[in-house]
Parts: C-alpha cells; structure tokens; sequence
C-alpha cells in the first residue's frame, strides 16, 4: 500500500478521470453498439476532413459503467437524504414520473413530426397549458422556456412588448432587494435598468415604498410571491393595484410557488405575468443542474405577446400549433419546450388531481413552520413574519459567540447526512440559512435534520473547531474555491493561465 | 396521498407543537381577496396505475418508429442509436435528484461529470474551453452573439442564411433589446455562405453554421480573414466532428453547439442542451457555469464551480447572462454517450453517417426529374429539388409510413420543391431500398 492509502476515509475514494483510464494499449478499442462498417472508403475532400481526433477518451463498456458509478456515489441526492435547499424546493421526483416520460413513443419522436401524427405530444402539452392555466387562474400558458431564468427573460421581453405596442417609452423595471439575482439580471437583458425597492422591518415591500420608486419610465414591477424570506408579500394587492393606475405590469417569480399551489388565485392578486419553475413544485428533477422547465402563464393583458407556438384545439378537437401574429415575442428556444420535463410534470399535478393538490402547499407550509417552531430558541429569526414554505434564520447567534459561520454550519451539516440549507441568501440576511423542507419529508426525517441542527448550535458553543474545520467524514475536506478562480483549469489538458 | 409521508396524527402533534389549530391558520397572513377560491379545474386524482394507462393511451395517438413507421427527418434533432449504458446510468437518483452542485464535497459526481464533458466538447470543437451547458443551441448561439458583442463593441453581426432558421429566430429574440443589428449573408448555388457583403470595421460577429442548415458543409478557411471580429460557428450535431476539421483549426473565436445527437432522445425537441466553446482569453465574458478543477484543504484533487463572478446570484444585472439552471443532466448523458463511443467510436460514427446519406442521396439522383439543390459536399443530410410539390410527395409518403424529409417551403415559400432529407448510422441497407422504391412512387 502507497502511503495515500493510508488517507481513505469513509466516503473518500479517488475517480481518476476519463483520460487516466485510457490505455495506449486499448486505443484501437472501439465499442460496437450498431454496425458502423462502411462498403467502400468514402468521398469527402481530405482539404475538409479533420486530421485527428485528440484528447478524447477510449474505455472499454465496462471501465465507463464503473466510471460513472462510482461518480454517482460522490454525489448527494434527494433521494439519498433529506435536502433543505431553500428557493429549490429539493423534494421527491416520484420514478413513475420518468417511466412514463422515458417511453419510446415519447422519446423517439421528432420535432418535426406533422402535426396530424403527433397529436398525443401535442394533446399533452395542451393539457399541462390548461392545468397551470387552471392552478394560476390566469389566463394563457407558453410551455417554451426552458428553466425560471429564461421563462423570466420571456416575461419582461412581454412586457417590453406590451409598452412598445402603446408606444411607451419605459425602461426601467422595480425588484425588491430580496429578489433572485437572475430577476435583475433578465431585466437588464431585456434592456431594463433595474431600480431597486428596500424591504421593510417585516421583510415585505411596503405600498409607500413602491410609490416612491414608481414614476412614468417603469414599465413594471417583479415580486417573488412569497418572497425569498419564504413570507407572503401581504400588500402585494394594493402594489399591483398602483402600479397598474401607474401603466405598469406586475412580474411574478413563481419559483416560491410551492407555498401557494391552491392557496392563491394570481388574476386577484393583479399578476400580468409568472415563470413556474416546474422543476420545483412539479417535482421533475434537478439533475444536478437542470433540465428544468420555466413556462410562463400570462394575463388577458400579455396574451397576444406569448412566445409562439403553442397548442391550440380546434372545434373539431384536434390539436394544432398556433400561428405566428404580429405581437408575438416569436422564438426563444429551439422547437417547442423542454418537452420531457412537461410529461413528468403533468404526470405530478394528475397524481394529486383537483381533490389534492392544494396538499401540495399545506404539508410543506406546515413542514417549514414545524421547522421554525423547534430551532428558533437555537438560531436568531432576522424576521418575525408568519413563514410559508420556508424559514430563513440566520448565523447571528453562532457567529457573536464563537465566530462559527453559516457556512461552517452547512458544512457540519454534511457530517450528520444532510445537504446544507441555502446559505447567504437572501443577500437582506447577512449569514442566512434558508430551509425549505417540501411536502415530500416525513416527520422522522424532519426531526432528524432538527435534532442535527440543535446538536451544531451547541457544538458552535462547546466545541466550536469542530464545526469551523467541517466537513469530517464525507470524503472531502473544504475544497479551495479561491485556487479554482485565480487559476481556472476547466478541462483536463488546459495548463495555460489567463489574466 | 403517496408523495407525501406525513400521517394524521403527525400533522396534528406538528400542528399543536407549532401553537395553532389547523394548517390553514398558516396561511393567515395572505389576504383574503386573493385567495383561491373552490378547487382547480382539473381531473381526479390518478393513482400510478391509471398514470401509466393514460399517458400510454396518449403516447399511442403518435406516429413514430415504433409503430412501423420509419423518419429521415433532421434539420437539427437526428436520430442516432443510443447505448443502453446512456438510459441507465444518468437515470441514477444520485445523479439525477441532485441539485447545482453548490455544495462541492458532496458533488464531486456531478462535478467531476461536468468537467469531463466540458473536456470532451472542448476536444471534439478543438477549442480551448466549454462551459458546463446552456439549455440548446438556439440559445447558445444568442449567448455567443450577445458574447460578441461585449468582446468586440461593434455593431453589424452578419449571419449566414444557412444558420437553422430557428437560430436566427432566437438570436433576434435574444438580440432586439441591445444595440446589435443583425444582418444576412446570401448562400450561393453550392450552398455555402457569401461573405463578399461583410464590412470588417462595423462588424462584431460573423456566424456560419457547419455543416449548414442545408446539410452542406462550409470552407471554414474564411475565418481566418476577419481579423478582430469575432467568428462563431453553430453545430447541430457534434458527432460531424468525427470526420470533419474542427472549427478550432480555423481559429473560430467561439463555438455554439446543440449537443442532442450526442446520446439524447428526440422526445419531440427536449430537453436537449446547448454547447458554447471559445478562446480562453474570453473566459471572462462566457455565459453560464463553469467547473474547475481544485484541491481540497488535504491536498485531494476536486473539482468545484467556478468564476461565478461572472454569474446572475453575484452580480445580478451585471451578469453576462440571466442563466441559473442549464442542461446538467443532458451534458451528463453526453459525456456518458461519449465515454462509451470512444475516440475511435466517434470517428468511425461520423463516416458512417455521411457514408449512409451519400448512399442515399445517389440512389435517389437516378430517380427522373430529382436533382441536387447545391452543389457542395454534404455531411449527414441534404437538400433535393422535386419534380412535384415537396407537401403531396410528403403526404404520398406518409401512406407508406414515412417520414420522409422536412418541406424547406416551412420556412421559405419558394423552397416548395424542396425537401430536407436526413440519414443516419440507424438506417440499414434495406431500409434505404425501401425509402427509394416508395419515393419513386411518391413523386
């Protein structure tokens, strides 16, 4: 044994890389998965054709299952344990969902496929339309976007439409200082200025607030219904009421909708236009980074400017693609939506159908305050509003004592076998810990994660080093952010430097 | 309900434990004036059983492949045989339920994957760096244009009229609300793009597609003459690169890419994922994640997310893009679709696809009255011009249960004879005698 191995630790086993594992000696390997043997050499100008293919692996079948089993085992997952990640709303994906997203009548059907022989692919998104129309009660659904970010920079494109179609010049969009950084950001990409709005002592926006920013170059207002505090905005009504008077629309990020399923009719509460994030309240998996999906659902007011094309039925019940109009925003994505994630979201609403569905919100309201009620003699509250689905406390308490952080929290966190909260944000909370437990966890698994969380804030005051050098026992020490950023090396063969 | 573990008698200890009588008074603080009134307009409630009933009867009023009917469609969404290997390993709840890796000593899978497939790409484009995916190549290619615009500040982006018209579509979507005019280049009778129009000191982007839309494959060696402004390629389909010179040996500034082909269903056009490639020296200026590689306070190799300075959650409308959520899962099934084909795999792929539309393309040019629209080689798809209307010979085809190419009149009315016909490593011997004998009786 090499002294290295005397390092193993639980968890803790080197993946070499792809690179690593090819041999010179398999190099003329190639894996046959269908007959690729040509009849006769074939007739492309040497002038186009590539010399060699470098810096590519060469593995047997075998060597890449071990590979990428191994990999799998280096990654948390919701389905490994519980995972608190507020704004992610990290709940179950039930398997049914990708065994009937995974058919082959589904999967093997091309884009491009006629209309008339694709009517099932078409009747499905017609009804996933109706459902988030039906659990928004607005009044148009586009299932074009592809993720909450890009559903976002389709709602303020809309509303960049609405106002050049009356011949307005406004150009500049309200976000509260809590808000997603991607609300700020798709503003700007739409050619917004972004005017931002403080929140108060309760962590809401206030009318008076509004007012004061509001004049007659905004074209509108986003809001995170409940914000990222996890509490309701409760003048949300009277704000959307003004900053309609004022000509504005009102942008709602639906990515905290899973307080709100059932709970909240969004055409009386003045909504022009939201994004829902379906890889959130629909449970289609994150997939360590998406495929998500981001439709948007839309008001009377923003309908003719829906990106195009979506589903319409005839009178005689078919399904057929709506045409283009002048007002359309037109394309943001290749063909028609991220259509695999639709399926498995639709299977998800079907599952509660009408008779359960508003459950969705009110186990994970009740998991969140459950949470709220038994932490908060341990951790410091920056705000006393009612919490929905989420609670957000902050290091306050820990850090005054002995310097122990949120993120040495979260990292301790790992140790006991739970992924971290989401930390540092919203960025009004200085050491946050955003916890957003989901409808989908048992109490046991909840008083788990609780009895972890009083047992760090008192490591934070008995043995504080222990929760400072954390994580101990998940295979990996911190891992330098900072070397990572000064020096990128972003594929295996890249030496080089940039400045 | 099944998703939902909680009990009775859970819920009511939960309830008096938290101080109130019923999950309703949680909702106290939302207005009464907004609240939902009765319930959804929505079916009942399905258990797993009826879920597989009605969405299979649903999948059974398509037409695919699976119920006899063979597809020579392209146009940016190929069939190709995906290894068994792809399906199952990234179907893995570890790798599929998890989140972004924020978290990186329990992400080194996803990270590790990630880093990997950005590796890959990078080879494959014969590019320096990959960020970790965007959601297509429609988007992608916006990106890279808004990227060209911060990098070169000029105005005029000229893009070929061989880009997919979807593309286009996009990056005007992308574009309208920042000062760049986009402006076409013509393609000529051999089907590659004319760049007699391009005005190099008002230009920011010059974008061709390879292979273009129309299947054909352009002479690269023109990027080399434009100086300063920055020269983007999209790709439909990686795996052309299997055979063809790699735009990085032209020295293309950035390359955008729809990554589909590379292990991942069609599923009626998502998700796929996008790939975006430049120069290292505009790290600074790529959109979306990037994974690097570290080391821990120990000294173990690892990989984290890095230069998030350039992202939405630091710097908010300074951002370079609005980007979060991308295609992690997709790339990661690439990056399993590539390990399992190999180098050697990936070449002899990609001569097995322009070896099978050349077959097929010479077997169809005996046909009378069926001609070539452009002259210059092709990679796995063409164009035909038809001695009748593309749509009755695509109506005639499809009573012998075949899809049989994609009307260019979609996006062009004068294209009405012409037809956009795809074939792949997937298509045997046999099955192209059949496409020819039923397109002799179609036309």
């Amino acid at each position: 044994m090499s002294s290295k191995d005397t390092n193993i630790q639980r968890g803790y086993q080197h993946t070499k890389n792809l690179w690593e594992k090819t041999h010179s000696a398999n190099t003329d390997q190639c894996n046959e998965y269908i007959d690729l043997s040509i009849a006769s050499d074939i007739s492309l100008d040497p002038s186009l054709a590539r010399k060699k293919l470098d810096n590519f692996p060469q593995l047997s079948e075998f060597e890449v299952v071990r590979h990428y089993t191994q990999l799998s085992q280096k990654n948390f997952s919701i389905d490994a344990g519980m995972y608190p990640l507020g704004s992610c709303t990290m709940k179950y994906n039930p398997k049914i969902n990708d065994v009937v997203a995974m058919n082959h009548k589904w999967t093997g059907l091309h884009p491009y496929t006629p209309e008339h022989l694709s009517q099932g692919a078409l009747a499905l998104m017609f009804e996933l339309q109706q459902a988030l129309v039906a659990i928004t009660r607005l009044k148009a659904c586009s299932l074009h976007p592809a993720a909450g970010a890009h559903g976002e920079l389709v709602g303020v494109k809309m509303i960049r439409a609405y106002h050049d179609k009356k011949g307005q010049q406004r150009d500049v969009i309200l976000v509260p200082d809590s808000a997603h950084g991607t609300n700020p950001a798709s503003a700007a990409l739409s050619g917004f200025s972004v005017r931002e709005l403080s929140s108060n002592a309760q962590g809401v926006i206030d009318l008076e607030e509004v007012k004061a920013k509001m004049d007659d170059r905004v074209a509108g207002i986003m809001m995170t219904v409940p914000n990222t505090l996890g509490v309701f905005e409760k003048n949300i009504c009277e704000i959307s009421q003004f900053v309609h008077e004022q000509g504005g629309l009102v942008y709602c990020d639906g990515a905290n909708l899973n307080a709100l399923v059932g709970q909240v009719d969004f055409s009386k509460m003045g909504v022009d236009v939201m994004h829902i994030n379906l890889h959130k309240t629909f449970s289609t998996p994150h997939g360590g980074g998406g495929p998500g999906a981001g439709p948007v659902v839309v008001s009377d007011r923003l309908e003719p400017f829906l990106p195009r094309p979506f589903v319409e039925k005839t009178s005689e019940g078919l399904f057929t693609w709506s045409e283009a109009t002048d007002d359309s925003l037109g394309r943001f994505r290749t063909f028609y939506g991220n259509f695999g994630m639709l399926l498995r979201a639709l299977c998800y609403i079907y599952a509660f159908g009408k008779e359960e569905l508003s459950l969705i919100s009110e186990v994970a309201v009740l998991n969140a305050n459950y949470i709220r009620s038994k932490l908060i003699d341990y951790y410091h509250l920056p705000f006393e509003s009612a919490s929905l689905h989420e609670v957000v406390f902050s290091d306050k308490l820990q850090n005054k004592q002995n310097h122990v952080t949120a993120l040495d929290i979260a990292k301790r966190l790992m140790d006991y076998g739970f992924h971290p909260p989401t930390m540092y944000f919203p960025l009004i909370v200085k050491g946050a810990l955003m916890i957003e437990p989901t409808e989908t966890e048992s109490k046991t698994e909840i008083d788990r994660f609780l009895e972890a969380m009083i047992r760090i804030a008192k490591e934070s005051q008995e043995t504080p080093d222990l929760v400072i050098k954390a994580p101990h026992n998940v295979g990996y020490k911190r891992i330098n952010e900072t070397q990572a950023a000064r020096n990128p090396i972003l594929t295996w063969f890249d030496s080089s430097s940039v400045d | 309900m099944r998703y939902i573990p909680l009990t009775l008698s859970d819920r009511k200890q939960m309830l008096q434990d938290i101080g109130v009588e019923s999950t309703q008074d949680l909702f106290s603080s939302i207005p009464s004036r907004c609240r939902f009134e009765g319930q959804p307009a929505l079916p009942s409630k399905k258990n797993e059983s009826q879920l597989i009933s009605y969405f299979s009867e649903l999948a059974d009023q398509n037409q695919s492949k699976f119920k006899g009917w063979s597809s020579y469609l392209g146009a940016g969404a190929y069939q190709h045989f995906i290894p068994s290997v792809v399906d199952l390993l990234s179907s893995r709840g570890e790798f599929a339920t998890a989140y972004t890796p924020y978290q990186p000593e329990i992400s080194q899978g996803t990270l590790q994957a990630i880093f990997e497939f950005q590796s890959m790409i990078a080879a494959l484009y014969g590019m320096e760096v990959s960020n970790a995916s965007m959601y297509d190549g429609a988007s992608s290619l916006a990106e890279a244009v808004l990227m060209a615009g911060r990098i070169r500040k000029q105005r005029n982006v000229y893009i070929s009229q061989a880009v997919h018209p979807e593309y286009i579509d996009v990056v005007r979507s992308y574009t309208g609300d920042v000062d760049l005019e986009l402006i076409m280049l013509p393609v000529g009778n051999d089907g590659r793009t004319q760049i007699e129009n391009v005005d190099l000191e008002q230009a920011a982007a010059v974008v061709f597609a390879q292979p273009n839309f129309f299947g054909v494959i352009e002479d690269l060696t023109v990027c080399k003459k434009f100086g300063d402004v920055v020269t983007i390629v999209a790709n439909t389909d990686p795996l052309a690169f299997g055979l063809l010179q790699e735009p990085g040996a032209f020295d293309v500034d950035i390359v955008v890419g729809e990554g589909q082909s590379l292990g991942n269903p069609l599923h009626f056009g998502g998700p796929h994922v996008g790939l975006l490639c430049s120069k290292k020296k505009y790290l600074r200026q790529l959109p979306g994640r990037l994974v690097g590689k570290s080391i821990d306070e120990d000294g173990r190799e690892a990989y984290v997310l890095t230069l998030s300075t350039r992202e939405q959650h630091i710097r908010r409308q300074k951002a370079t893009s609005n980007i979060c959520t991308n295609h992690s899962l997709i790339a990661l099934r690439s990056a399993i679709y590539m390990a399992c084909m190999g180098r050697n795999g990936v070449m002899a792929l990609a001569r097995k696809n322009y070896e099978r539309a050349h077959t097929l393309c010479e077997k169809l040019l005996h046909i009378p009255g069926v001609k070539q629209k452009y002259a210059s080689d092709f990679f796995h798809e063409f164009v035909l011009e038809l001695p009748t209307p593309t749509s009755t010979f695509l109506a005639n085809m499809e009573k012998q249960n075949i899809l049989a190419g994609i009307d260019l009149s979609t996006w062009n009315a004068q294209s009405d004879r012409e037809i956009l016909i795809c074939a792949t490593e997937v298509k045997s011997d046999q099955d192209l005698d059949l496409y020819v004998n039923a397109f002799r009786g179609a036309l």
